[in-house]
């Protein structure tokens, strides 16, 4: 199992234009999802997009780091994914600039799953349609 | 008892299953890590086996030791899941780019 997203990218723009794309809200808001971010380790944020089932829309972040033209990382709640943390690592190339990104701490990830799993998928059917029929025939 | 619900309705099996699906381990950690007699251990660890839920294999080293495995449909939905999420951010990252080419 992959225990993180690792993705590069280069961007024929200096670092300080990719900087303010990820550090300004309405930046940010634009082309990741709309979102009430500000520029400060320790500053709690939402994204918000349109809910699905399982998924109630809302990424719950914290701003973890913040070096500027360099690297930022935040914390990544939201559905099925806790305690993950989201970061962008820029360096200058010549005139373009590398955009480092990773999402990590998946570890949770597979509890939740199992535990989903043994909640519903199966295991729950499984106490309705066959153990509780079963109890109450007993009877 | 090779029925997988009881397999699982017991809490300490679905301990111990959830600390294998972190970290395979052999019955003596198990013993360690949940205060139990080896014997106690190996009764669940059966239990979990016979209902596919562990994979037992001895320890090339040393062929006293038994390790376990949890094997568990539930890792390749997360995988998925990943995989998924890995796809977005790949998108996301490419509209950065769209982006960055809409503004002065």
């Amino acid at each position: 199992m992959n225990k993180s997203i690792k993705l590069t990218k280069v961007y024929d723009f200096p670092v300080e234009k990719i900087w303010k794309a990820l550090t300004d809200q309405k930046a940010l808001s634009e082309w990741l999802m709309p979102c009430d971010f500000e520029p400060k380790v320790g500053h709690k944020f939402q994204f918000k997009t349109k809910p699905y089932p399982g998924f109630d829309g809302i990424t719950n972040c914290e701003v973890l780091e913040l070096k500027e033209n360099e690297k930022l990382s935040f914390s990544w709640n939201g559905g099925s994914l806790k305690n993950t943390i989201v970061s962008f690592t820029l360096t200058p190339q010549n005139q373009q600039t590398r955009l480092d990104f990773e999402h990590s701490g998946f570890e949770g990830l597979v509890n939740n799953f199992i535990v989903k799993k043994i909640l519903s998928n199966g295991w729950r059917n499984k106490i309705l349609t066959i153990q509780l029929p079963k109890y109450l025939s007993n009877d | 008892m090779t029925d997988v619900f009881k397999a699982i309705a017991d809490p300490t099996r679905r301990e111990i299953l959830l600390s294998l699906a972190k970290n395979p381990e052999n019955v003596n950690t198990i013993s360690e890590k949940f205060n139990m007699s080896r014997p106690a251990v190996s009764k669940h660890i059966k239990i979990l086996s016979d209902n596919k839920l562990v994979r037992i294999e001895t320890d090339k080293s040393d062929n006293r030791q038994r390790n376990c495995y949890a094997q568990l449909e539930a890792l390749s939905e997360v995988n998925l899941f990943i995989k998924q999420l890995q796809q977005f951010w790949e998108s996301k990252l490419d509209g950065l780019g769209n982006y960055l080419n809409t503004i002065e």
